[in-house]
């Protein structure tokens, strides 16, 4: 039996399901709200040393000892338990609720937790990587990586700007806001000016901006490479971060063949890492060189798979299966 | 260090009797280019800029740079020093069922076979598409039991044609397609001129994309989904199916009125009876998916056919002893490069 951990809505899960049911492969997904509903019942109880895991599924009791694989596809936030909805008290009802929720979703890690002692694919304990840990590491393995600095000063800001033509980028994630009804901002990549950074206030992710020729999106699963061009430096309005979309001429995305020095760095990162997937950004530079940009542990496939020919969902259906 | 033209892998040159087509399977358009250019391409797989410039006159290789850089200038290509990075696409074809697509004609006082066990069947074999044309009486109830048959199949899409009814009531209609996303589109053929137009699709983006309604009639037995121009489909899926297999007949199943399973419904071969036979056991003989391979790279005449990739024909095949024919040829002529009108209006 294989256990898929995501989400409602994912079309990378759907497909793989699909792969997976046409092998004739037993397969329960569960997703993260489901935590939070009467319909799905669990069990981690741990008694004379040994932990024990039980799910119930639509009627399907599952033991620990049933599972042959696990796939970490994505979190999923548990929502409010519906029996909430009767506390009248609205002051209450929220306070109980958030409490509710930072117990669920820690339930939900203890459950995950507890099953990494299985063959698994992902971690959801992992699902960010801290970016200067993986910058570092990349570099130590022998990948270029941009200069960077992170800081609120503004002279060290602008000296670093003095010396490199630079690019601010988020330091966590992008993020979405909308005013009034219908504009929404995105915070994505731009270039950055040193009459545009702020006298000490909040502090700006800043890099070295490289000249690219491509830029390069590599799905990676356990050990396996699948590797992307974007040629993202064609259109103006994507050359410095590519999810400025043009969808009226997209960018061309293709397979790409990773020259084997990169690849087997990038490997011995993700290793050292402790990541057995993700999505890892390079820039190829102008001049020949590689540079590593960041790895997503929980990044998505189906925009490398798709345009490439991959199938990744095919493999990964083989992957989970493997006894 | 050596420059080379290369076409994105994207873009895919394919050569016809009397001109090649690039194909963007991911921008869904293509690009005529003569079949000179396309031995161009080839060469460009070899040879660098710099060896080409010794290669030609001075003047041939002022006309191959003029049109390297349209190419690249359009996006169907760059020049680049480390061709090996860019490896062509895989043309790989698979998909997770037995059966992808299925067109089910039931004739509510004629047909035999049971409809529900069909449906259980295509969902087990991996069936994502069903087409269900009703002939005969169309009813609420009828569209009712349907959608409870398909409730949580792994169905995805169900496409139903059914002829107009005298109580024909559009709320209930609505209401049912609001809780069953399945159905999509409904469509009515035979409906009333004097009728009146339900109002409320027209302002309802659900509905609108999601209803159909026609004045025509409808009969059973003889629709061919026609090549022509409009019909064309660039695209990666298509495009590799296409290179192995028969794009209007694989992991197709149709079954008739009187429950022939047949490979499509214009065809004449029949394989089985539903009121009888296992559909599965049905479809996984040899002989009802012999066809299935047979692309247009293994027809005379279509393997001439610059649109050979793109275009989607359900047309029988006939084994005749110089070669592989379709029983009906399409209006497209690829020696002339013109379209025969009469030929093209008998298949509409």
């Amino acid at each position: 039996m294989i256990i898929i951990f995501s989400e409602a809505f994912d079309m990378s899960t759907d497909e793989v399901c699909d792969w997976l049911a046409y092998y004739g492969e037993p397969f329960v997904r569960i997703n993260g709200n489901d935590f939070s509903d009467e319909s799905f019942s669990y069990s981690l109880v741990y008694e004379n040393g040994k932990p024990e895991v039980y799910f119930n599924m639509k009627g399907k009791t599952i033991h620990h000892t049933d599972i042959s694989y696990v796939w970490f596809r994505r979190d999923e936030m548990v929502s409010e338990p519906k029996s909430f909805r009767n506390i009248t008290d609205r002051k209450l009802r929220n306070k109980v609720s958030e409490h509710a929720l930072r117990e669920l979703t820690r339930t939900k890690d203890y459950f995950y937790a507890t099953m990494l002692h299985l063959p698994h694919l992902g971690n959801h304990l992992k699902k960010e990587v801290n970016k200067f840990t993986a910058l570092f590491c990349a570099a130590k393995n022998g990948l270029k990586i941009p200069e960077t600095i992170l800081s609120n000063d503004q002279a060290q800001q602008q000296a670093f700007l003095d010396s490199h033509a630079s690019i601010i980028k988020s330091i966590k994630d992008t993020d979405f806001f909308t005013t009034g009804t219908d504009v929404t901002f995105i915070s994505y990549t731009a270039t950055v000016d040193k009459d545009e950074v702020g006298k000490n206030v909040f502090p700006n992710l800043i890099q070295q901006k490289i000249d690219k020729e491509v830029e390069i999106r590599i799905f990676f699963a356990k050990g396996k490479c699948y590797p992307m061009a974007i040629f993202s430096q064609l259109d103006s309005k994507t050359s410095v971060d590519f999810r400025r979309y043009n969808y009226k001429k997209p960018n061309r995305y293709v397979p790409y063949k990773l020259p084997l020095h990169i690849e087997t760095a990038l490997i011995k990162t993700m290793q050292e890492l402790d990541l057995d997937t993700g999505s890892i950004d390079l820039i190829k530079a102008t001049d020949g060189s590689f540079y590593f940009l960041e790895v997503n542990p929980v990044g998505q496939f189906g925009m490398t798979s798709k345009p490439c020919n991959y199938y990744i969902e095919k493999d990964i259906a083989q992957l989970l299966t493997l006894k | 260090m050596k420059t080379f033209f290369k076409l994105f892998a994207c873009c895919i040159p394919v050569r016809g009797y009397s001109r090649s087509v690039i194909y963007d399977v991911q921008r869904n358009a293509f690009e005529y280019i003569p079949n000179v250019f396309f031995e161009l391409l080839q060469e460009c797989r070899q040879l660098s800029k710099e060896e080409m410039q010794q290669h030609y006159s001075a003047e041939d290789f002022e006309g191959i740079l003029k049109f390297l850089d349209y190419l690249a200038e359009h996006e169907y290509g760059f020049w680049t020093r480390c061709p090996e990075e860019f490896p062509d696409l895989d043309l790989q074809w698979d998909y997770p069922g037995n059966i992808s697509n299925a067109i089910l004609e039931y004739h509510t006082g004629q047909s035999n076979y049971n409809l529900e066990q069909v449906l259980n069947d295509l969902a087990q074999l991996g069936c994502r598409y069903v087409q269900l044309r009703i002939f005969g009486e169309g009813s609420l109830q009828l569209l009712e039991s349907i959608a409870t048959m398909t409730a949580g199949s792994a169905i995805k899409v169900m496409d139903i044609m059914m002829p107009y009814w005298q109580s024909l009531d559009w709320e209930s209609i609505f209401a049912l397609m609001r809780q069953h996303h399945r159905i999509i589109p409904f469509s009515v053929y035979d409906y009333p001129q004097d009728c009146l137009y339900p109002e409320q699709i027209k302002d309802d983006n659900f509905l609108s994309s999601r209803v159909n309604i026609t004045t025509e009639s409808f009969a059973a037995g003889n629709v061919k989904e026609e090549s022509k121009e409009a019909n064309f489909t660039v695209n990666t899926d298509f495009f590799c199916e296409a290179v192995t297999y028969n794009t209007g007949l694989n992991r197709k199943v149709c079954i008739d009125i009187t429950g022939a399973i047949k490979n499509h419904i214009s065809h004449e071969a029949v394989f089985g009876n539903a009121s009888v036979d296992g559909l599965s056991e049905v479809v996984s003989q040899l002989s009802f998916q012999a066809k299935w391979k047979i692309n247009n790279d293994k027809i005379e005449r279509c393997k001439d056919c610059e649109y050979r990739f793109m275009c989607m024909d359900n047309s029988d095949i006939e084994y005749r002893e110089d070669g592989i024919y379709k029983k009906q040829d399409c209006g497209y002529n690829p020696y002339t490069q013109t379209w025969d009108a009469q030929k093209t209006a008998a298949i509409l």
